[in-house]
C-alpha cells in the first residue's frame, strides 16, 4: 500500500516536471520563420529607444495609448508622445518648445 | 513627413526641449498631464495651433482639458502638483547629453538629422532602406 502511494507520488511529480518543461520551451507567439528578424528588429528598436529616452525611463503604455481620432494623424496608433506604427523601421525624434 | 508616418516607414516622437522659460515648461507639463488621460496629441496640437491655448495659462489648460472631455479634477491636480516636472527635466538633460541646443532639432534613428525638410525625408528613406537591407541579409 505504502509502495503504491510512493509510486503514485513519483509519477505525479514526473508529470508535473514534463508539463513545466513543455510550457517553458514553446512561447505562444513564436514565429519560427521570422523569429530571427523579429528579434533583430526588437533589439534594434530597444537600442534606439534606449538611446533616445535614456535608460532610466521605462516605456509608456496603458491608458495613454490608442489610435488618434482627429486631424491629419487620424487612424495612426500613438503611445503618449510617439505616433505611428510601432514596427516602423525609422524613428524620427523632434526636440521642440511649444512657444 | 506625414506620408512617411502614415505609410509605416517612420514613427514620430515629440520631446520637450524648453528654451523659452516657465510658460513653455507649464505647457509641456500640461501636455504630459493630458497624456495621462490619452489626450497628449490634442494638447500638442492646441499649444502649437490654437491662439487661446497659446496663452499658456493654468485657466486655459483647464479649459482645454474640459473641452477634450478629460477628468478635470485629476488634470488640475496633476498640473498643480507638477507631477511630470521630473520627466520633462530628464528629457531636457538627455537632449543636452546628445548635443541638442536649440529648437526644433530632429534626430533620425539616433543620428542628427538634415537641416531641411527635404533632407530629412531623404534621410528617413535611406534609413528605412538600410534597415530593410540589414534584415534581408
Amino acid at each position: 500500500m505504502r509502495l503504491t502511494l510512493v509510486l503514485a507520488t513519483l509519477l505525479a511529480a514526473i508529470g508535473l516536471l514534463f508539463s513545466a518543461c513543455g510550457s517553458g520551451g514553446e512561447p505562444a507567439d513564436e514565429d519560427v520563420s521570422t523569429g530571427t528578424v523579429r528579434s533583430e528588429r526588437a533589439d534594434r528598436e530597444a537600442s534606439i529607444m534606449q538611446q533616445e529616452q535614456g535608460a532610466d525611463q521605462p516605456a509608456e503604455a496603458g491608458a495613454d495609448s490608442g489610435v488618434i481620432a482627429f486631424g491629419h494623424r487620424e487612424g495612426l496608433p500613438f503611445a503618449r508622445n510617439v505616433v505611428g506604427d510601432p514596427d516602423a523601421p525609422v524613428l524620427i525624434v523632434e526636440y521642440s518648445d511649444f512657444q | 513627413m506625414e506620408e512617411l508616418i502614415h505609410s509605416g516607414i517612420a514613427r514620430y516622437e515629440y520631446r520637450h526641449f524648453i528654451i523659452f522659460g516657465s510658460a513653455s515648461q507649464f505647457a509641456a507639463m500640461a501636455t504630459e498631464c493630458a497624456g495621462d488621460q490619452g489626450a497628449w496629441w490634442e494638447f500638442h496640437d492646441a499649444y502649437l495651433l490654437d491662439a487661446q491655448a497659446r496663452s499658456f495659462t493654468r485657466a486655459g489648460a483647464i479649459d482645454l482639458a474640459r473641452d477634450n472631455g478629460l477628468d478635470v479634477a485629476r488634470f488640475t491636480q496633476c498640473i498643480d502638483n507638477e507631477e511630470h516636472r521630473d520627466r520633462i527635466l530628464e528629457m531636457q538633460r538627455h537632449a543636452r547629453s546628445v548635443g541638442i541646443s536649440g529648437t526644433p532639432t530632429f534626430r533620425i534613428n539616433g543620428q542628427p538629422a538634415a537641416r531641411s525638410l527635404s533632407g530629412i525625408i531623404e534621410q528617413v528613406r535611406a534609413a528605412a532602406e538600410a534597415v530593410e537591407n540589414q534584415e534581408g541579409s
